[in-house]
């Protein structure tokens, strides 16, 4: 039997803290994306699903002693159906201070037409 | 969630999601002990204390070190719209560190990179190991 450790290099997944929200003519997903530089963030669209995936880039404390550990680095992952109410050719992300915020604008044909009536 | 209304399409996917939503509580009461979550560490020179705190602004952070013990305390803003689902906490947090140590107060700094909160206490002169020499 090997006594060989093997180690994991994937970090663990979690879901990110997420809020979804309605605004004027979008929704936004917001999610808490601590130690996230922006090169280490993956969103893509496929097929209806949306996909986030990140991983964190945490200081190390290589050479000091650990006196309290509450976190670590982690994969967050997380997926959303989109349906058609949202335009996803418009999809758009960004990245501060630990928060992705995805603007999700409202498909053009489900946004509130007001029709003009003809008076005779 | 409400944007979801094909839930009938995709059935690996919906398969996964179930699995991976049976195991969520549990990270979570993993994660969250004390709020924010903090790395702590130390070497010869200095205690290093790593914070995750995702989307705070530097002005609603308030640190202050009292006797051997470093403050933080701020608030997490919600935003003005119309919440369809919200998992990310709000509201104000406090946390208090113990020290237990003397601190140089004076060369304590703090950056904030990424929602990550690094503070750096440098050891007091008189604390430091220092070695001694024997004469023979």
């Amino acid at each position: 039997m090997s006594t060989e450790v093997v180690k994991k290099e994937e970090y663990p997944k979690v879901q990110p803290f997420t809020d979804i929200m309605h605004k004027d003519n979008s929704y936004y997903i917001v999610m808490d994306m601590p130690g996230v530089p922006k090169e280490n963030l993956n969103i893509s669209v496929d097929n209806d699903v949306l996909t986030v995936e990140a991983k964190t880039d945490f200081p190390t404390f290589e050479g000091k002693d650990l006196l309290r550990s509450e976190f670590g680095n982690v994969k967050y992952v997380r997926q959303f159906t989109l349906t058609d109410a949202v335009d996803k050719e418009k999809i758009s992300a960004s990245l501060k201070n630990g928060i992705l915020t995805l603007t999700l604008p409202k498909a053009e044909k489900l946004q509130p037409k007001k029709i003009e009536i003809q008076a005779e | 969630m409400v944007l979801d209304f094909n839930t009938l399409y995709d059935i690996p996917r919906t398969i996964e999601k179930f699995f991976d939503e049976m195991w969520a509580p549990l990270e979570i009461s993993q994660r969250r002990l004390a709020y924010p979550p903090m790395n702590v560490a130390e070497d010869d020179n200095n205690i290093y204390v790593v914070m995750e705190l995702p989307g705070v602004d530097v002005k609603d952070l308030d640190l202050t070190i009292a006797d051997k013990s470093l403050i933080l305390k701020g608030e997490r803003k919600s935003e003005d719209a119309e919440y369809i689902r919200q998992e990310r906490p709000t509201g104000y947090f406090q946390r208090i560190i113990n020290l237990n140590v003397d601190v140089d107060r004076e060369k304590v700094s703090a950056k904030m990179k990424n929602g990550v909160l690094e503070i750096v206490l440098p050891k007091a002169e008189e604390i430091k190991p220092k070695k001694i020499q024997i004469e023979s």
